[in-house]
């Protein structure tokens, strides 16, 4: 086995790290152009420019889907890439398992109920969330899932600091999951058929419902969580030696956890407020991220997850429009068909100790 | 208890004797259940995280996997009480920790991929990233705990150096009994009632310390050998002649059969023309090796057991 690793570099001509942040730099916007393109609606691309700066001269539709679906779906999708990325890249250091991510430790469970109250509790709001909300109604739905994401996550977080062995974690992560789903279900049953059906059409996960006004409130609460995470890199790194190292090196571990723990609900919360509890990208993004770079420095891992998760939402979402047709598949269907494999393929890879963790 | 520079402590003990909770209070990874850790003779409780990193440093039981991670960058790590926010290394940081990574001999696997490692080397790694946080005081739980015996032998020695040629007081748990009085400056001995001694691995041994609190049912500590001994076998003499290396190594065969060897004994065993040559109650046969004559021994032990 250690023969193999030893000549891989030999067969392979590995790029260096700071190659593949600039790759990925120079893909997101080719990506983010082509996903402009992609839809039922053929828009040329030599239409785009006449859209942005004269839009009298085109197809008013076109300029409607471009503005007001498009464009919007397309930045939803790179900020909620971006968020669910690093909050999985956050939580896989900190619980130090490859499987963590915020959707399967329970923490969107927790945005799931809290956008389930908000929606199907208060009649006010659900007639909203079908029509398009009010400011208010945005930040409440944002604020209800950050806190049912905090929620669990902080639960987690303190069982935790007893139960030290890793997989005994996930599956109370697991398990918290089911309890709040149950809870979500019980809402479900005994709320109006349109809420529901609304709440339905929400947990099937889309970049597309999206609007300019919930962008608003997302843009900036993401854009805070990722700042967050920007003074943590140094952090991540020495907790990739465990909580106990880190603290006899003088990390301040509490303050961390709660940094972390404040960021990854930010981040999964509001995705998951307006974009549905989208699956896979949490784990993936981490993972390619580290096997691309080889390296497991945050200081590098941070931004290329960021870059990366970007693009793996804008692929899923382009892949989701089945380009050519006029159907649209559920988001939550591409991520898990692509993500279920992809997951299998880390657990099998965790063998050969190639990943930055063992279970 | 006291610890200074220039001086390699183990701290030796049966489980659950309480080695691993002293080590983390003396590290601050958990508050003293009594007593005061005083630092630089300032209490613990006095210095933060960073400033503690500073003078101690630490090398854990559990073997830490990190995968995609170069043992260059892991020792690194190292430097974290050092750096600013963003941990950006300065050429100063990168000088200690190349030094970090000679000192610990771990130089030949810097760009090594941590995972790629085995456990010496790693061990050797780890002891290099808590070099690199240049304490005064450098901490290790039972670091030979996953080694083999050269494994073992060679961290023990690198811990020797750094105490005795870098003047780091160390302070080390550990199982290995016999590798600690060999290579000790200090020992410092806790037993499982609360029992705490100290003094020269030689003290202990001479004062019957070591007997006390190792001797558990069977199994017991030998003050002439300094090695644990199986004991409560019913004992025989045997007659041992021979003379020098055939000498000491016939006697561990028998020690370790629950033979002892005396001067006057039914079984005579004697080394003549390169055989060994058993004689009981006027019976006499050779052997080729130790083995097979061992073989036979038992066999006589079972037939005066009938």
């Amino acid at each position: 086995m250690q023969k193999s690793v030893h000549t891989k570099p030999v067969f392979r001509r590995r790029l260096s790290a700071k190659n593949w942040l600039t790759i990925l730099l120079i893909a997101l916007p080719i990506v983010f152009l082509l996903s402009l393109l992609i839809g039922s609606v053929n828009i040329p691309l030599k239409s785009i420019a006449d859209i942005i700066f004269n839009p009298d001269q085109v197809k008013s539709s076109w300029v409607y889907i471009f503005r007001n679906y498009r464009l919007v779906k397309a930045i939803a999708a790179v900020l909620s890439g971006m968020a669910l990325g690093v909050a999985g890249l956050q939580m896989q250091t900190l619980f130090r398992n490859p499987l963590a991510d915020p959707f399967i430790l329970g923490i969107n469970s927790g945005a799931s109920l809290g956008v389930a109250l908000v929606v199907m509790g208060t009649g006010v709001l659900s007639g909203a969330f079908i029509s398009g909300l009010t400011t208010l109604g945005d930040i409440s739905l944002a604020v209800a899932a950050s806190i049912g994401a905090g929620l669990v996550l902080g639960l987690i977080l303190l069982v935790s600091r007893w139960v030290r062995n890793v997989t005994t974690l996930l599956i109370l992560g697991l398990m918290f999951g089911y309890a709040t789903n149950a809870l979500v279900s019980l809402l479900i049953y005994f709320s109006r058929p349109d809420r529901v059906h609304a709440f339905m059409i929400w947990s099937y996960g889309s970049f597309g419902g999206v609007t300019w006004n919930q962008l608003r409130v997302m843009a900036p609460v993401i854009l805070i969580g990722i700042g967050l995470v920007m003074f943590l890199p140094k952090a991540l790194n020495v907790l990739l030696l465990g909580e106990d190292y880190a603290k006899t090196m003088g990390l301040n571990v509490k303050k961390t956890r709660f940094l972390i723990l404040i960021s990854s609900s930010l981040l999964a919360g509001t995705v998951t407020a307006f974009a549905g509890p989208i699956g896979f990208l949490g784990i993936a993004v981490p993972h390619i991220a580290r096997n691309l770079l080889r390296t497991s420095d945050h200081k590098k891992l941070i931004p290329a997850t960021l870059l990366l998760g970007a693009i793996v939402a804008l692929v899923a979402d382009m892949i989701s429009q089945l380009p050519g047709s006029h159907y649209i598949l559920p988001l939550n269907v591409v991520t898990s068909i692509f993500g279920a494999p992809f997951v299998i393929w880390v657990i099998l890879r965790q063998r050969r100790g190639e990943t930055s963790f063992v279970v | 208890m006291e610890l200074c520079p220039g001086e390699l402590i183990c701290l030796v003990g049966p489980n659950g004797s309480g080695k691993s909770t002293l080590l983390r209070t003396i590290t601050g990874l958990q508050k003293a259940l009594a007593g005061e850790v005083m630092l630089h003779g300032k209490p613990i409780e006095s210095y933060d995280n960073k400033a503690l990193a500073k003078v101690i440093s630490v090398v854990l039981t559990t073997p830490v996997r990190v995968g995609a991670m170069r043992a260059y960058d892991l020792v690194g790590l190292g430097r974290f009480p050092f750096t600013d926010m963003f941990d950006q290394m300065r050429e100063e940081d990168h000088k200690v920790v190349r030094t970090a990574l000679e000192m610990a001999g771990a130089t030949p696997l810097a760009e090594r991929f941590v995972h790629t490692l085995s456990d010496g080397e790693r061990q050797k790694v780890m002891i290099a990233r808590a070099l690199a946080q240049e304490p005064s005081l450098l901490m290790l739980d039972e670091p030979t705990a996953f080694l083999d015996l050269p494994g073992r032998v060679s961290v023990m020695q690198l811990l020797r150096d750094l105490a005795h040629g870098h003047d780091k007081a160390i302070l080390t748990s550990t199982h290995d009994l016999d590798l600690a009085m060999r290579i000790a400056d200090r020992v410092w001995l806790m037993g499982r009632n609360g029992e705490f001694l100290q003094g020269a691995p030689e003290d202990l041994a001479l004062d019957g310390s070591f007997s006390r609190v190792f001797s558990i049912g069977k199994v017991q500590f030998d003050a002439y050998t300094g090695q644990f001994q199986m004991n409560g076998m019913p004992t025989r003499q045997v007659m041992l002649k021979a003379e020098g290396l055939n000498r000491i190594w016939a006697e561990k065969a028998l020690n370790r059969a629950g033979f002892s060897v005396g001067d006057e004994a039914e079984i005579q065993l004697e080394f003549v023309e390169n055989t060994w040559r058993l004689s009981y109650q006027h019976k006499q046969k050779s052997f080729e090796n130790i083995y097979d004559l061992l073989q036979t021994l038992r066999h006589v032990e079972l037939e005066k057991a009938e």
